[in-house]
């Protein structure tokens, strides 16, 4: 056996922290071992000097348990369990609402946005519409951007509508 | 009366005196040893079935003591005197023992605290374990170091039978 591994197992014997059949195989190998037996008397020696040096007599509490304060803070510990229910019900009940708000909020349709009528002169051309995919709203805007009507203009301006998946704009009538 | 209630005074008559030992021994709570020791049962009450279950009684009502007289420590309360009971008995004492104490005392302080709650409580290495929240490994360490240590500054002779 390793002296170091022979040393744990004494100190652990020493301090009973050793389990029964383990002890008794290393008190076999001690019987045979004496200078392993001389070793583990010196530190049982040690240990059992260690344990003189630090012992005091048991010291009996003169006050009894404070059972007073034991059942304040039971009640407080049932009154934090309650309150600890109610947060964790409230936090669910909350947590439901937001869903279910944001929820609707995502179904709700987005009007269109209105936009305002520009104050510019019959003759001044509408602005080019963007080139993006186009929607029945962006060409209400765009024809709300159109000069009213006039006598000479409709044969000023014509809608170029090419495709259905892309964005009519007016050119000039020439 | 709460059934918990007598549970907690049965523990208490059990655990109570080594619960008050473990204040006692330390200089720094022993005036104080009475307050925390009912301390350390409030609180035990407190945290009780929060958690994994504790290795024993014992070790959990040592590890709640351990924690209250860390708190107390940090407190900063005035230092009280030793009482006189715990002073080292004088004359018929064995002369070997106060080198012994030095030798304890002057050990690193997980050591020593370790090495104090196998030697005054009798707790097993995975009390131990529990109460300082260590693994049981170096619980073994620990104790391994402090008793060689002890053993060098010593090195007392073996005893003969």
């Amino acid at each position: 056996m390793k002296p170091e591994t022979l040393e744990s197992l004494l100190i652990d014997r020493a301090l009973g922290g050793l389990p029964p059949e383990v002890d008794e195989l290393l008190a076999a190998h001690l019987r045979l071992v004496p200078a392993a037996a001389r070793q583990a008397d010196g530190l049982a020696a040690t240990v059992r000097r260690a344990r003189e040096a630090v012992a005091a007599p048991a010291t009996t509490p003169q006050r009894p348990l404070a059972v007073a304060r034991l059942q304040a803070a039971l009640r407080t510990q049932r009154w934090r369990a309650l309150a600890g229910e109610g947060l964790r019900l409230a936090a669910c009940v909350a947590l439901g609402l937001a869903i279910g708000w944001r929820g609707h909020a995502v179904r709700r349709p987005v009007p269109p946005a209105a936009a305002p009528l520009p104050a510019r002169a019959a003759t001044v051309p509408a602005a080019p519409p963007p080139a993006d995919f186009w929607s029945l709203a962006k060409l209400e805007t765009v024809q709300r951007r159109l000069p009213p009507p006039q006598a000479n203009a409709a044969d000023r301006y014509r809608l170029r509508w090419d495709s259905p998946v892309k964005m009519p704009s007016l050119e000039d009538n020439l | 009366m709460d059934a918990r209630i007598e549970h907690w005074e049965r523990l208490y008559r059990d655990w109570g005196p080594a619960l008050m030992g473990y204040f006692r021994r330390q200089p720094a709570l022993a005036g104080s040893a009475e307050d925390l020791l009912q301390d350390t049962f409030e609180r035990a009450l407190r945290r009780a079935g929060h958690g994994e279950p504790p290795v024993s009684q014992r070790a959990y009502l040592f590890g709640i003591a351990r924690h209250v007289g860390i708190d107390a420590l940090r407190r900063q309360r005035p230092q009280v005197e030793l009482p006189p009971e715990f002073a080292a008995p004088a004359g018929a004492e064995d002369d070997r023992l106060e080198p012994m104490r030095l030798a304890i005392g002057g050990l690193p302080e997980p050591q020593r605290e370790t090495l104090l709650l196998k030697l005054q409580q009798d707790l097993s290495y995975e009390e131990i374990a529990a109460v300082l929240d260590i693994p049981v490994g170096t619980v073994r360490s620990r104790l391994h170091h402090a008793v060689r240590r002890l053993r060098e500054q010593l090195n007392p002779e073996p005893e003969s039978p």
